[in-house]
């Protein structure tokens, strides 16, 4: 792309000021998907406020309360919105508890990735070579290792845990995000500024820290926003599975599996963390979409 | 003619064929053959190994086996009460040692196969117990000949003696149907005529029942025997049937392919609103909560444990009896177990019911909640303690574990934190126990029913056991003489006395006893299920609706 | 060139060959040998794909990543460029060589401004710090004739025009005082007023330092400009070397003849000259000469063995069997 010299010789740009560059910027917004911000924001909302919105302890329940049906059913009370569950443990609570567990999970799991998947994908992408075959031989080795097994038996060995669900979700994350990195850096390093700060003799660290990553940033967060949805429905079926987060803590995973065996006469302790999940997910897939479909025209339109 | 981008009449034709034709019923759920009418179909989990052999018979394959053939005793299906089966009478020695079992005449093996025999009799036991065996009740049939079939005299065709090398007061209950090491005696002429693979795979009994067909993997078919010695079966097919899934178990139940299911009481609400009713076999499980560290003299002896404090075992006992106080047993009962079940007022193989190891006196604690906070102040922890309390699923009673997490909210309602640790039981807790490594912990465990006290305490509570909840001198004490003792109303005495003196010192505090459940469908009437066991039997009692 | 004058590059059969799964081996540069004095600017002329533009990634050890460089000898300030290790190389990238790439468009980053760009070198090569690297930034810029420089150092690249952009580049280049200069085809992207105007930048700043300067072009007419002496490149080698006086005056190979008789003069009205035919491939050069498909004098000698060097003074040589005449 050449610009001719009489169009923006920067002159008049620098004398419009920075309100034009902003509104220019605003223009090549796509229309903001309003519904998945606002459950996110909803989910974010809940889990941080968790404590303060929950009516009762989650983890503590009353037998003779067992099996209340949500308010609007015969037999329900607003005491309990959402009902309980065998134990008497409020379900509306426990919902709120559980996108606590899943959001923390999620953040400490993409927290683990992003930290180890990124310099291993950008150093893999760089290098190249020997260095970049081994990487990424290992990448396919965590890939090709059935994680749900080795779940459930950290979970029969070390009995299950938060730290269990963590360690299990990052390694499967890790290298995907590593493989994105070093794709992204794949295609960035032999652009001519790449080269070029190569020419003007700025060491490899900094050329990846400097140049290279705030080019990869955009992707990586596209990358994180979706692989939240991803995590949480992993971690939902590891606690299912029984191999995840452990009773009595809630899960939403945990709480559909608990609800397994009363389809029929206990319906809404499946239904409401199955639909949590089926939302919050969806939620963050959409967000993801939406946020590749701004930032990449973007990138490539240089 | 069809043009392009159309609909064509041969497609339409065709659609509308594909219409016309019913829909096989979802029976075909496990692809089984569509039900014979009048037929009983029975659900089970699994049959084993599928193999009719008592030298190989291990757990499920028990079931078919004891409809084809019949065992040496029998048990009163609500009393447990020995009766006579094969064998008409029989007699101990004084000295204990010497069993004298007497057959009945007229019993004779289906399919002209002869009368039945004392060779028959130790023909069965000794492949029972050969090396190759891993039969359920090798253990004990070999420990009752001391390994030596020279201690099986054959007396005469209807008489057999057995010498016991020391006293064994569960011979004859571990000889009839109402143990699940239970045998059967089966045909010496019919093994040695076909051989051992068509004799196992074709089996020849004196039970109500013949095996007509077997689809590996499938089903069973049984044909009733008509004038059986015993019982003529109510129905004249039985169909039994693997279906490894309780969800399509109930499925079936409810679309009338199946009309018989055991099923795990958390299902029992869906079975009602299905419109079906259940039959339920009552103490077929004692669930306790256990303190961990009882172990006095052993290395992992927890002296300071808040329910042992050895130094002033007083106020431990106070704090035992505060951790039992604060149990709500009807609630578990009427929630977790839906009503199969009753609450317990006593632990381990004392398990509620019309038994004679039972004291009517043992009363079910009362829920009290302030008083067990009380106590537990005058125990020293008037802010409660911390505790771990292992939490494993037990094979079979999925229960146990919803039990174990309701008594862990209770105990959190009377200010003690319970540190609740999900874990397997092989090999994880096990081993634990194995090792007595329970300091700190109080867990909830649930054993079967035991007719023998002695028994249990021989498995799970003495000091030489595998296993032991806790050591107790004077258990120990008590239990050995329970095992030399031949007389029954003395022996239960000394069972009464071993449960009064486990009440009263709250050695475990006991929650409920749990039963088994057995769903049924229109086409059956009564059922006469043996009181504890919950595997299938008595089948030949069922009776069809009127 | 006089004894007083000081060698900054001496290059010896300089080899880059790629190595393609699809095409086999790819020789780019096939044996290249010139040097390179103090203040002297050596033009490097050549179609594309010739090797120019690989010779000068080669010097530099920047070359693709399938592709290797070995060489004799790559002699510069007292060391073998070829045996130094990339870690030994950054060292003198930027500082001691720099080069100015052919677009200054794709070469600047495009996230950071125009001011970032130049304090990065200068705070790693120079250590300048704070205030004295913002005045140091704003005076390389005034060096390159950049206009109210204490704006501009807040802009980014796509605010710039292409000159403006080039001239940055070139201030990048200079910032450091390279001893040697390598400007691969500088003015190509630009248009042509500006051309001239970098191009005379371009000479002002070297003889302010001293640096030595290969300029590498496939335009003739840039080359008369601004080099002192040419080397012709075909198919990955150097086939005529001379001072460009000498060599536009009395070309000797058949190529550099070719060439210059598809300048454009003040006389040509009718069509501009063209060479028949298109380089060879890389991968696969015929034997003997290489320029023998296209040569209008190729004889049968020549497509049999590659001509050898014929050195015809101190810095004039040519290979070619059948040289044009004086």
């Amino acid at each position: 792309m050449h610009l001719r010299p009489d169009a923006t010789n920067g002159q008049s740009t620098a004398d419009a000021g920075a309100g034009w560059r902003i509104q220019a910027r605003l223009r090549q917004f796509l229309p903001v998907p309003g519904l998945p911000i606002l459950v996110i924001s909803a989910v974010l909302l809940t889990a941080v406020g968790a404590p303060l919105l929950s009516p009762h302890v989650p983890t503590r329940g009353d037998l003779d309360r067992s099996l209340l049906p949500p308010f609007w059913a015969s037999g329900g009370s607003l005491d309990h919105p959402l009902g309980t569950d065998l134990y008497g443990r409020d379900q509306l609570s426990r919902i709120f508890y559980g996108a606590r567990i899943s959001l923390w999970v999620a953040a400490l799991v993409i927290s683990v990735s992003i930290v180890v998947g990124t310099p291993v994908g950008m150093i893999a992408g760089y290098v190249g070579g020997w260095f970049d075959a081994i990487l990424m031989r290992m990448v396919d080795l965590v890939l090709a290792f059935p994680l749900i097994l080795l779940a459930i038996m950290l979970a029969v060995v070390f009995g299950p845990s938060f730290a269990n669900v963590v360690v299990v979700v990052s390694l499967l994350i890790w290298p995907r995000l590593a493989r994105l990195i070093r794709a992204e850096t794949l295609s960035l390093r032999h652009n001519d500024f790449v080269v070029y700060a190569e020419v003007v003799g700025i060491p490899v660290w900094r050329i990846m820290i400097r140049h290279l990553f705030p080019n990869v940033l955009p992707t990586l967060i596209v990358m994180t926003t979706l692989e939240i949805g991803h995590v949480i429905l992993i971690e939902s079926s590891l606690s299912f599975l029984g191999a995840g987060i452990p009773p009595p803590y809630p899960s939403w995973g945990l709480m559909v599996a608990d609800g397994r065996g009363r389809i029929v006469t206990g319906w809404w302790l499946s239904l409401f963390p199955g639909l949590a999940i089926l939302v919050t997910v969806l939620a963050f897939t959409l967000f993801g979409d939406w946020l590749r479909e701004r930032l990449d025209p973007r990138l490539r339109d240089r | 003619m069809s043009r392009l981008g159309g609909p064509s009449w041969e497609g339409l034709l065709l659609a509308v064929a594909l219409l016309a034709v019913p829909f096989p019923r979802i029976s075909a759920l496990q692809g089984a053959p569509p039900p014979l009418q009048g037929a009983l179909m029975i659900g089970v989990r699994t049959l084993g190994t599928e193999v009719w052999d008592e030298a190989k018979a291990s757990g499920a394959e028990k079931e078919i086996l004891q409809m084809v053939g019949d065992t040496l005793l029998r048990m009163d299906p609500a009393t447990r009460e020995l009766r006579p089966g094969l064998v008409e009478s029989w007699q101990v020695s004084s000295d204990g040692r010497t069993w004298t079992f007497s057959l009945r005449a007229d019993i004779r093996f289906h399919d002209g196969w002869g009368p039945l025999t004392a060779e028959d009799v130790k023909f069965t036991w000794a492949r029972v117990i050969s090396k190759e065996s891993v039969a359920l009740g090798a253990g004990i049939l070999r420990e009752a000949v001391n390994g030596n079939m020279e201690n099986f005299e054959i007396v005469n065709a209807r008489q057999f003696r057995i010498r016991t090398p020391s006293i064994q007061i569960d011979l004859p209950l571990n000889l009839s149907n109402g143990v699940l090491q239970a045998f059967t005696i089966q045909s010496r002429r019919y093994f040695g005529a076909v051989g051992e693979e068509r004799a196992v795979t074709h089996p020849v009994g004196t039970g109500p029942f013949r095996l007509a067909s077997h689809v590996r993997g499938q089903q069973v078919t049984l044909e009733a025997v008509a004038s059986h010695w015993r019982q003529t079966p109510g129905f004249k097919t039985v169909v039994v049937r693997i279906i490894r899934e309780e969800a399509a178990m109930l499925a079936e139940l409810q679309s009338s392919t199946l009309d018989l299911a055991p099923l795990s009481v958390s299902l029992k609400r869906e079975a009602q609103r299905a419109g079906l009713h259940s039959s339920s076999v009552p103490s077929t499980a004692n669930a306790y909560v256990v303190f961990g560290g009882m172990y006095p003299g052993h290395q992992n002896y927890d002296r300071n444990a808040p329910w042992i404090q050895a130094e002033n075992p007083a106020k431990g006992r106070l704090v035992r009896e505060a951790l039992t106080l604060a149990i709500a047993r009807r609630a578990i009962v009427e929630r977790i177990l839906s009503g199969e079940g009753q609450p317990a007022g006593a632990p381990f193989s004392f398990i509620p019911g019309p038994f004679r190891f039972n004291d009517p006196n043992w009363k079910v604690p009362p829920y009290d909640p302030a008083r067990a906070k009380r106590l537990l102040a005058e125990g020293g922890y008037p802010s409660g303690f911390t505790m771990d309390m292992p939490i494993y699923p037990l094979a079979g009673r999925p229960e146990v574990e919803d039990i174990a997490h309701a008594v862990a909210d209770m105990y959190e309602m009377i200010g003690i934190r319970v540190n609740r640790i999900p874990m397997e039981y092989r090999p994880t807790f096990r081993a634990r126990l194995a090792a007595r490594a329970t300091k700190g912990m109080v867990f909830v465990n649930a054993n079967t029913f035991y007719d023998e006290p002695a028994a249990f305490f021989r498995v799970a509570g003495a000091p030489e056991a595998t296993l032991a909840f806790i050591h107790d001198a004077r258990v120990s004490a008590t239990v050995k003489s329970l095992s030399g003792e031949l007389d029954t109303e003395k022996r239960m005495a000394l069972a009464r006395e071993l449960g009064n003196y486990i009440v009263r010192e709250r050695l475990a505090a006991p929650i409920a006893s749990m039963s088994g459940m057995w769903i049924m469908g229109k086409k059956v009437g009564k059922v006469q299920f043996i009181t504890s066991m919950a595997t299938l039997n008595s089948v030949e009692y069922i009776t069809p609706a009127r | 060139m006089s004894a007083q004058e000081q060698l900054v590059l001496d290059v010896r059969n300089l080899r880059v060959t790629i190595s393609s799964p699809t095409r086999g081996v790819v020789r780019a540069v096939d044996g290249v040998s010139f040097r390179v004095c103090r203040g002297e600017t050596l033009g490097i002329v050549g179609e594309s794909a010739s090797g120019k533009s690989m010779t000068a990634l080669g010097i530099m050890r920047l070359q693709p990543p399938n592709a290797q460089v070995e060489a004799e000898q790559i002699w510069f300030e007292g060391q073998d460029l070829v045996r130094l290790t990339q870690q030994q190389m950054r060292r003198l990238r930027g500082r001691r060589i720099a080069m100015i790439p052919q677009d200054p468009t794709t070469s600047l980053n495009p996230a950071f401004t125009m001011g970032d760009q130049l304090s990065e070198p200068l705070a790693l090569h120079r250590r300048l710090r704070g205030a004295v690297l913002r005045d140091e930034v704003i005076a390389a810029l005034r060096r390159v004739k950049v206009p109210a420089p204490e704006h501009r150092v807040h802009q980014f690249p796509h605010q710039l025009s292409g000159g403006m952009r080039q001239r940055v580049v070139g201030a990048i280049a200079f910032s450091c005082n390279p001893v040697l200069l390598i400007a691969d085809e500088p003015t190509t992207a630009l248009d042509v007023t500006i051309q001239h105007q970098i191009l005379r930048l371009l000479k002002e700043l070297q003889r302010q330092i001293g640096v030595g300067l290969i300029f590498i072009t496939h335009d003739l007419s840039l080359a008369w400009r601004m080099c002192d002496r040419v080397a012709v490149m075909y198919a990955g080698r150097i086939v005529e070397t001379g001072p460009v006086g000498d060599l536009f005056a009395n070309p000797r190979h058949p190529y550099t003849a070719a060439l210059l008789a598809c300048l454009p003069t003040r006389d040509s009205v009718e069509r501009l000259g063209v060479i028949e035919g298109s380089p060879p491939d890389p991968a696969a050069f015929p034997s003997g000469c290489r320029f023998a498909p296209r040569c209008s004098r190729a004889e049968d000698a020549c497509r049999v063995k590659y001509p050898e060097e014929t050195q015809l003074k101190r810095d004039r040589s040519f290979s070619c069997f059948l040289p044009m005449r004086t």
